[in-house]
Order: structure tokens, then C-alpha cells, then sequence
């Protein structure tokens, strides 16, 4: 019997089994520039994007978790003005504005004084793989890991808002964190909701992420989780909530993480930009490939299980399709089981290269709306990437 | 017993030569020859042309160089874009004549032509 399960576990491994990780470099592609891993505080080894203020990037092998281990969790601060360190028993969450009672909860008061919450979402900044828009565009020149799956523990923000007291004529929330600009002139950065966005009983105010307080990077001892929104709006180290009876006018709103209004996916033309520009809000559906990395290669006649990602606003992943010849045919995937609506959804598909070659793989999801990706998308900004994705494996 | 030892063998290393394994060792991700750099001792460079200084009094107050470091080549009139988003939109206190050479040295080391 003992014998039998051996050979069951032998079967399973090599049917996983892509024969090498060897990589070589893609001459037929631009070159790609080489990682420079830092680390920072309280993290573990990441990819450098800035020092000051910091932003890093998760490697993309860690993906091939459920959760993103908080110690990779990717970090994208505006300011560098930002504490090193916190004292959680002098640390305050005010709340005011247009409510009945100003308030300032403790730490132990959040933990406390409300009921737990807990919600599974993904966490993608806006500008994630900004790198491979093309024509390329202006600001931090993510790869894929510019996001990251967590498990959120903390208290609803309808709950912290309904102590304070909305009042009558509540039309937006504020957010602010404590980090500061650097020079007066810069506005710092704060952002928006709507009242009934705020009131949905789903943003939520985290303290927790995988059941471990924050790292300081990503935001310690607080961050707003807005599941199903660009993490621009997860505003962290938060300690000041404003309730507004009227639009909320600051830079971050009206000026920046702006996309074309009334497209699904953010996309304009180059040469024809979009005039009407709105704050950009909802994930649009994407899909990513994880496993193998790009210019793996791999052997002829050997199984592979391919993997990755997909994800969207919250709607659900209905399908994710895979091509072996540059999109002329597709597949369906095996998706995992759901982790929470607002998750993403992992894929996987077993492949048996028939013969040597290299092949462009394409992937691309579906959601329950029937909403999918584009061969080309753009945008002036490098937000809301979702073209379908391209990966060159080579098999010998 | 010997027999089972030895498919045990053969079961590592299948299971090391494996690349869709759950959990490959950490060390095997990270495709750099040198290890990790503490953040706080990153020091980014940005090669030497004219402007350089001007560059470095007006910009580094916000951020650091690797902000330019990491962007790929643009034309010239992009670089005017950002250095005017950064003088209107963020108050960055540059005086014209040093919004020229600032945009200039950006061109010039960072410029759709340079070889950087």
C-alpha cells in the first residue's frame, strides 16, 4: 500500500515537472533591465524601484501563493516625509468634518469597541506593469508586482462613521495617512469616496493583514481596504477621516490617478488623447501568467503546468483562456477554487509542448459580465493595464 | 526497506528538479548576483553632464535620482512635461532658467537618442 502511494506521489511530481528553469535572453525583445533587490525594514528582498520615498515591488515568484506574505507585500508611498517608527499607544484615528460628533479612536478602542470584520481582496496599484505600455509613459515602471492578495482584519468604515454620526447632506469621505510632503507647495496626499461608497459595509478600516499587524511600509497601524478599487485609494498609516457635504476638492481627486471617462479598461489613443477625464476607480479584469517566468525553457514532449492570475473589480473570473500560437486558438484553463469575490482567482493549465520552438503564449480572463481584455490597451498615465499577456517560452 | 529509501531519494529529486513545485527555496527567485542591498544604503547614480548640479539642487528635495533612474528614455519634450508638472502641480520652486537645463540634462542622459 505504502508502495503504491510512493509511485502516486512520483506520478504527481513529474507530471508537474517543467524540465528547467534555465533563462536565456530574448534577443527578438527589448532588453530587459536588470532587478535591483533591496531591503528595507521590516521587509524582505524586493525589487527597487525608488529609495526615496520608497517603492518596491513584489518578485514575481511569491504569486504563486494565495497570499502574499506581508514581508514582500509591494510598498508604494507619493511622500517622503514619513515616520520610521510608531508608537501604537499614542496613535489616533480622528474622524470629522460633517458629523454629529468628532471622534478619536485608539488602537484598542478600533479593537475593541466594534465588531471584527474580515475580507479576502486583492490589493493592484494603478500604475501595476505601467512598464510594458508601449508607447512607454512617464512614472514608476512596475512589472506585475506592483499587487498582492491578503487576508484584511480590522473594522468596517460604516461602523467608525455611524459612532461619529453622518450627518443630513454627507456626500464624500476624506482619507489621510501621515505621510507629509516635503515641501509645503506639494498637496499631500488624500483621498475620496463617495458617502454611500464609504457607507457599503465593505471598505473597511484593516489593522491587521494575514493575521499580522502591518508592516510599517505598507502602512502601520492602519490602511484603508477599498475591495475592488485601485489600491490608490488604501490610503495607509491612516489617521484622519473627513466627512464632506460637498465635492472634495484635493490634487490626488481632481488632478492625478485621472483615466478617460466611460471606458471600461482606462484605454485612449496616443495620438488622440481622451478630453473628459475622471478619478479612476474599479479593477478592470486582467489576467497574468506566473509560472514559468519569461524566456524559461523548457523541454519537447515534457509536461508543464503553466499558472497565473486573474482578477477584476469584484464581479467574478468566469474563464481564463490560454493560446500556445500568438492568440489564433484558445483554451480553457482550470481555475482554483474562488479565495473571496474580491481575490484573485488562480489558473492553471498542463501543456506538453509537441515540438521544439519557441512559442508566444497568450492569456486572457473572462469575467461574469462578460467583460474581457483587449489585444492593445493604452492610457497617458500607464494605469489599469490590461492587454492580454504575452509570454515567449522556448522549448528544446 | 532499501527499496523504499531509494524511491524516497528519487522522489527529492524529482521534487528538486521541478519547477511547478509550492515552495522552491527563496534564494532560487532572486536572479541577481549580488545580494540585497539595505535600502536605506541605496545610492542611485545618474552619469555626469551639464546641468547635473542644477539638476541635483532643484529636484533631490521631494525625491531621490533613482526617480529618473528607473524611467526609461523620453523626448525631450516629455521631460518639459514633467518638469512642468513638477514646477505647476507640485509648487517645485525652479526658476526658467534652470527649468532649461534641468530638462536638458534629462535629454541629454535620459533622451529618446541617448545610448543610456
Amino acid at each position: 500500500m505504502k508502495k503504491i502511494s510512493l509511485y502516486y506521489i512520483i506520478y504527481l511530481l513529474c507530471i508537474t515537472s517543467c524540465s528547467s528553469n534555465e533563462q536565456k535572453p530574448d534577443e527578438e525583445t527589448k532588453p530587459m533591465k536588470k532587478d535591483i533587490m533591496v531591503k528595507a525594514d521590516g521587509k524582505g528582498d524586493m525589487i527597487l524601484l525608488t529609495d526615496r520615498p520608497a517603492n518596491l515591488e513584489t518578485p514575481l515568484w511569491y504569486f504563486r501563493y494565495d497570499y502574499t506574505p506581508n514581508d514582500v507585500f509591494f510598498v508604494r508611498w507619493h511622500l517622503a516625509n514619513m515616520p520610521s517608527q510608531i508608537d501604537s499607544n499614542e496613535y489616533r484615528l480622528k474622524v470629522n468634518g460633517h458629523v454629529n460628533r468628532s471622534i478619536s479612536l485608539s488602537l484598542t478602542d478600533l479593537k475593541t469597541k466594534f465588531k471584527h470584520y474580515h475580507i479576502t481582496a486583492l490589493a493592484a496599484c494603478a500604475g501595476n506593469a505601467r512598464s510594458h505600455f508601449d508607447p512607454q509613459v512617464p512614472g514608476g515602471q512596475w512589472k506585475n508586482g506592483a499587487m498582492g492578495n491578503a487576508k484584511w482584519t480590522g473594522v468596517k468604515l460604516k461602523d467608525i462613521l455611524m459612532m461619529a454620526g453622518v450627518k443630513n447632506g454627507a456626500f464624500e469621505v476624506a482619507f489621510n495617512g501621515m505621510d507629509e510632503p516635503p515641501l509645503e507647495s506639494v498637496p499631500d496626499f488624500v483621498k475620496s469616496l463617495k458617502i454611500d461608497h464609504a457607507m457599503d459595509g465593505e471598505v473597511m478600516v484593516a489593522y491587521e493583514m494575514n493575521d499580522k499587524p502591518l508592516p510599517l511600509l505598507n502602512g502601520y497601524p492602519l490602511k484603508l481596504v477599498v475591495p475592488g478599487w485601485y489600491a490608490t485609494y488604501w490610503v495607509g498609516m491612516l489617521n484622519e477621516i473627513k466627512v464632506y457635504n460637498d465635492t472634495f476638492k484635493g490634487y490626488w481627486m481632481k488632478k492625478a490617478y485621472l483615466v478617460p471617462k466611460g471606458i471600461i479598461n482606462g484605454d485612449e489613443k496616443h495620438d488622440k488623447l481622451a478630453k473628459d477625464l475622471v478619478p479612476i476607480s474599479k479593477m478592470d479584469v486582467r489576467s497574468i501568467f506566473v509560472n514559468p517566468e519569461p524566456n524559461t525553457i523548457l523541454k519537447a514532449h515534457q509536461n508543464c503546468e503553466l499558472e497565473g492570475l486573474a482578477f477584476d473589480g469584484g464581479d467574478g473570473i468566469s474563464k481564463v483562456e490560454i493560446s500556445m500560437n500568438d492568440g489564433k486558438t484558445w483554451q480553457a484553463t482550470n481555475l482554483n477554487p474562488e479565495l473571496g469575490k474580491y481575490a484573485w482567482r488562480r489558473w492553471k493549465y498542463n501543456w506538453k509542448p509537441n515540438a521544439a520552438g519557441k512559442y508566444t503564449l497568450k492569456v486572457k480572463a473572462t469575467n461574469t459580465q462578460g467583460e474581457t481584455q483587449p489585444p492593445h490597451q493604452w492610457n497617458r498615465s500607464g494605469y489599469m493595464r490590461n492587454e492580454i499577456e504575452t509570454l515567449t517560452i522556448i522549448v528544446e | 526497506m532499501y527499496y523504499i529509501k531509494r524511491l524516497y531519494i528519487l522522489i527529492f529529486v524529482l521534487y528538486i528538479t521541478s519547477c511547478s513545485e509550492e515552495k522552491k527555496p527563496i534564494t532560487e527567485t532572486v536572479k541577481t548576483e549580488e545580494p540585497a542591498k539595505e535600502l536605506s544604503a541605496v545610492e542611485p547614480y545618474l552619469p555626469q553632464a551639464v546641468g547635473q548640479k542644477v539638476f541635483q539642487r532643484h529636484c533631490l528635495t521631494c525625491h531621490s535620482s533613482r526617480y529618473i533612474e528607473m524611467q526609461p528614455n523620453f523626448p525631450e519634450k516629455t521631460w518639459q512635461k514633467i518638469i512642468d508638472k513638477m514646477v505647476k502641480n507640485f509648487g517645485a520652486p525652479i526658476p526658467d532658467s534652470s527649468v532649461k537645463v534641468i530638462v536638458k540634462y534629462l535629454t541629454d542622459i535620459k533622451g529618446t537618442r541617448s545610448k543610456e
